[in-house]
């Protein structure tokens, strides 16, 4: 990943997600069977949970970069907090896509989607909708909603494309704002999130073709946030978020 | 009363006026220092950070207990999972409506 994202963003973090049409086994052994190998390839995975009806492999407290796996009725989710590069990010979410044929009993009829999502925290006080709305309503029609005296109060722009022309493989932007709650009297920490999400839907001509198109999605992914996610979300963001609150 | 006698006097008031003046120095400081730490310590605890580096900075700096380490940073770990986002957009055809829906 480009590594200019780090000047921006306080955590980043790849999430994959894997969904099927068929629910997976509820077995025991399906999901654990396929944790233990895991924990061969990521012996730091060590924590095993059950959160609602899902259940979770993530590694210990101390582990960097953080990684998790959870499975639940129809889908398999991973995640890769602060991977320090991009082998580390995306080593997990392959190495899934290549078990769980075996493990899971996954087969290319079942696939329904393969997404990959990008989230970038950015630290940032005050009214996030503003700042959001002041970053990138601009002089623009939208901007003529908001009068001289409003506040906004929702503002989390999100647009979908498809990408290359391929209508199996979508991309959606999105700024994620969070509701300043007022607990606290001190400066508040939660983040102004930018996600990148790309999608490839199936059907795929069989499950080798996954990793294939793990690896498309990540070079697709990858340049969209060089080229147009970095100018055009988080920059504007960033610089808008140093600059303090718009007049 | 000798020479030795008469200067040693002034000599023992002021050893004592500066034993005095050290002591209210190091008090005042101590103070000083307790009243400090209680209000970081306030503020930290309100807000001890809601990012990954900042939460093990302050657990290392004992700022944070490791219970409190370990509660913010499962809530953190559980954003990024996406409890809370992205959104859900309406249904369309052929699609789940869900858009990032690595998140839970």
């Amino acid at each position: 990943m480009h590594d200019s994202i780090r000047v921006f963003c306080s955590d980043s973090y790849v999430n994959q997600k894997l969904t099927l049409k068929l629910d997976l086994p509820s077995q025991r052994e399906t999901a654990l069977t396929l944790f233990e190998r895991l924990r061969r390839s990521f012996p730091e995975m060590t924590r095993l949970r059950r959160v609602e009806e899902e259940l979770e492999l993530e590694a210990g407290a101390d582990a960097d970069p953080q990684r998790w796996v959870a499975i639940r009725g129809a889908t398999v989710r991973s995640g890769v907090v602060n991977a320090g590069s991009s082998r580390s990010a995306y080593e997990l979410h392959r190495t899934i896509l290549e078990l769980a044929p075996y493990f899971l009993s996954v087969s290319a009829l079942d696939v329904e989607s393969l997404e990959l999502l990008y989230g970038f925290d950015l630290p940032a006080c005050g009214n996030h909708d503003r700042i959001v709305a002041g970053t990138f309503l601009g002089d623009g029609p939208l901007a003529g909603l908001l009068g001289h005296s409003d506040d906004a109060i929702e503002c989390q722009p999100l647009l979908g494309i498809t990408l290359n022309g391929r209508a199996d493989t979508e991309a959606f932007f999105e700024v994620k704002t969070r509701p300043d709650r007022g607990l606290s009297e001190g400066p508040r920490q939660e983040p102004i999130s930018v996600y990148v999400t790309v999608r490839r839907t199936g059907p795929f001509a069989d499950v080798d073709a996954l990793a294939p198109s793990f690896d498309d999605l990540a070079s697709q992914a990858e340049e969209l946030i060089e080229t147009r996610v970095i100018p055009s979300l988080i920059a504007p963001l960033h610089m808008a978020i140093l600059s303090g609150p718009p007049a | 009363m000798t020479i030795g006698q008469s200067s040693s006097v002034p000599w023992v008031q002021v050893l004592v006026l500066v034993g005095i003046g050290v002591a209210v120095v190091i008090v005042a400081g101590i103070v000083i220092m307790l009243v400090r730490r209680r209000a970081l310590g306030d503020d930290l605890s309100q807000s001890p950070g809601m990012f990954l580096s900042d939460l093990r900075e302050a657990r290392a700096s004992g700022q944070i207990s490791e219970e409190e380490y370990e509660a913010a940073r499962a809530a953190l770990l559980g954003r990024m999972r996406q409890g809370d986002a992205p959104g859900v957009r309406p249904e369309r055809d052929g699609g789940n409506g869900e858009v990032g829906g690595s998140g839970r």
